[in-house]
């Protein structure tokens, strides 16, 4: 039951994008379109396990005087293989996300689980912990894009990051009522504050009733 | 002090093995992203050598012109060069190719949006031709009324040249800025079979209505422009053209119009069927339906 709290509190309790405000920069930089938040989203998913677990691994070995530079090292090694593998297998992600796959490396994310997670758990969590807060970045991810996509360009669409396949297309907003706005960072930063005060919204209504009387 | 290098020692040693790791996986994706960049590739340079083995080379081209360079096996080299030419929001791309004895044997366009029949004419077969004869030896040749175009795209060709010395250890050619050339005028012969421009001649006196198939008709993508039949009014007068006027313009605008211009139409004057006239390069099949319009109209008088 524990687990499964852990799991899941990236999605609403404690989601790093909307919640603790984690990993804004690129977020906000990549989130026009599906396709680029599904990708960087299996991305930081694939970071955040891999460094989550090889840091649990060695939490005991780990100096505590030098552990954020080792936290570093490992990480920015995860994240270049990871690059490398999507540089090789998913072409047209690699040149949809650009740099922003290289600046995972400085995603507060992955460096925030390492040490607040991943050091003081075992394996297992520490890749379900991944799993979860990863699943919760992709998932705010895909609510930003798919908003601005839809305003923004009127169309959703998905296509195989392997083969280049469209795999659908839908228009949803005829051509001459889309709003270009959101496909720019203005449109970024609009979509975000909303989402996240809708977040903020849900959560203070979540706190018992007694509570806020007390605060009171 | 210990314990300093034990740290140092530590971090040393993962940062060892965080290195080890990364070339391992560089080792295993390295040639499939190498393959990758030719396949991007393979369409493009399979219009220069149909059925060729291409790889993709390492190169360091100061100019920064030359986006890629790929060995033919067995035939020669490919370059592919970006360079902005008068249109700054769209840049030129093209290839070129060298054979393995350095002559240039292929020219081929990939993207230009240079405006039509000014810089556009770099992208004819009037200026690939010259440039077919070429080699690495060789400055190239800009063209008069294309200037800028034609320099960005001959920047690019002597950066490919460059590379090519280079790459075969030959001797670097000095740049000479060349004059820029006028394109040699076509001349073609009025008196030729013209019948897929089907000319229609209706007699009026010494006038001669033609109406005839131009560009659009024959070739044009109905979709975007309204094609329909090119229409002259011709004067003839001892078997000799005495006036030639435009009366409906049926083909493509800001193209095929060149060739309806009344300086064009001009050249005509004084002319029988046995003459040469000049054709207008980039509005090739305009300036032909005008041309058969001519001789439709100096058959019908000679009838």
């Amino acid at each position: 039951m524990n687990r499964m709290k852990n799991f899941t509190a990236g999605f609403i309790r404690e989601n790093p994008v909307f919640g603790l405000y984690l990993g804004i920069c690129s977020t906000l930089a990549i989130s026009t379109s599906l396709n680029n938040a599904l990708g960087m989203g299996i991305a930081v998913i694939l970071v955040l396990i891999v460094s989550n677990a090889v840091i649990s691994l060695m939490r005991n070995i780990i100096p505590d005087d030098i552990r954020i530079p080792v936290y570093i090292v490992i990480i920015a090694a995860i994240v270049k293989a990871i690059e490398m593998l999507i540089h090789a297998y998913m072409p047209s992600i690699y040149n949809a996300l650009g740099v922003f796959i290289q600046l995972i490396v400085v995603n507060c994310i992955i460096l925030g689980r390492a040490e607040a997670f991943a050091s003081k758990n075992n394996v297992f969590d520490s890749m379900l912990d991944g799993l979860g807060m990863g699943l919760g970045y992709t998932f705010s991810l895909v609510m930003i894009s798919v908003i601005r996509q839809v305003l923004g360009t009127g169309i959703i669409d998905l296509t195989n990051p392997m083969t280049d396949q469209l795999i659908f297309q839908l228009r949803i907003i005829p051509e001459n009522y889309k709003i270009s706005m959101f496909t720019t960072s203005t449109g970024a930063f609009l979509t975000f504050a909303l989402l996240a005060a809708a977040l903020a919204a849900y959560k203070n209504s979540l706190e018992p009733k007694t509570k806020k009387k007390g605060v009171k | 002090m210990k314990k300093t290098v034990q740290l140092m020692l530590f971090l040393a040693i993962v940062s060892a093995i965080a290195g080890g790791i990364l070339g391992y996986v560089n080792s295993i994706t390295a040639p499939v992203i190498e393959k990758m960049a030719i396949a991007a590739e393979q369409k493009n340079l399979e219009l220069l050598f149909p059925n060729g083995e291409f790889k993709a080379l390492e190169f360091k081209d100061e100019t920064g012109l030359v986006k890629g360079v790929y060995q033919v096996e067995g035939q020669g080299y490919v370059f592919k060069v970006e360079t902005v030419g008068y249109n700054s929001s769209t840049p030129i791309v093209y290839m070129v190719a060298f054979s393995n004895e350095g002559n240039i044997i292929g020219f081929k366009e990939l993207q230009q949006q240079e405006t039509n029949g000014i810089g556009s004419r770099v992208f004819t077969d009037e200026y690939s031709q010259g440039l077919l004869k070429k080699t690495n030896k060789d400055n190239y040749d800009t063209l008069t009324g294309a200037t800028v175009t034609s320099t960005a795209v001959v920047k690019g060709l002597n950066a490919s040249r460059d590379l090519f010395n280079t790459i075969n250890g030959l001797e670097k050619v000095e740049t000479v800025e060349q004059e820029p050339k006028e394109v040699q005028a076509v001349k073609v012969l009025i008196n030729q079979d013209w019948s897929v421009y089907d000319a229609q001649v209706t007699v009026e006196g010494s006038t001669y209505q033609v109406n005839v198939k131009g560009y659009g008709l024959l070739e044009g993508d109905s979709s975007h422009f309204d094609y329909v039949r090119n229409e002259f009014m011709i004067e003839i007068e001892d078997q000799k053209i005495k006036s030639i006027t435009l009366v409906t313009f049926g083909d493509t605008p800001n193209i095929g119009d060149k060739a309806v211009d009344q300086t064009y139409l001009d050249q005509f004057i004084d002319k029988t069927m046995d003459d040469e006239v000049d054709l207008v390069t980039g509005a090739t099949y305009t300036s032909n339906s005008v041309i058969a319009s001519v001789l439709a109209a100096l058959q019908a008088a000679g009838q």
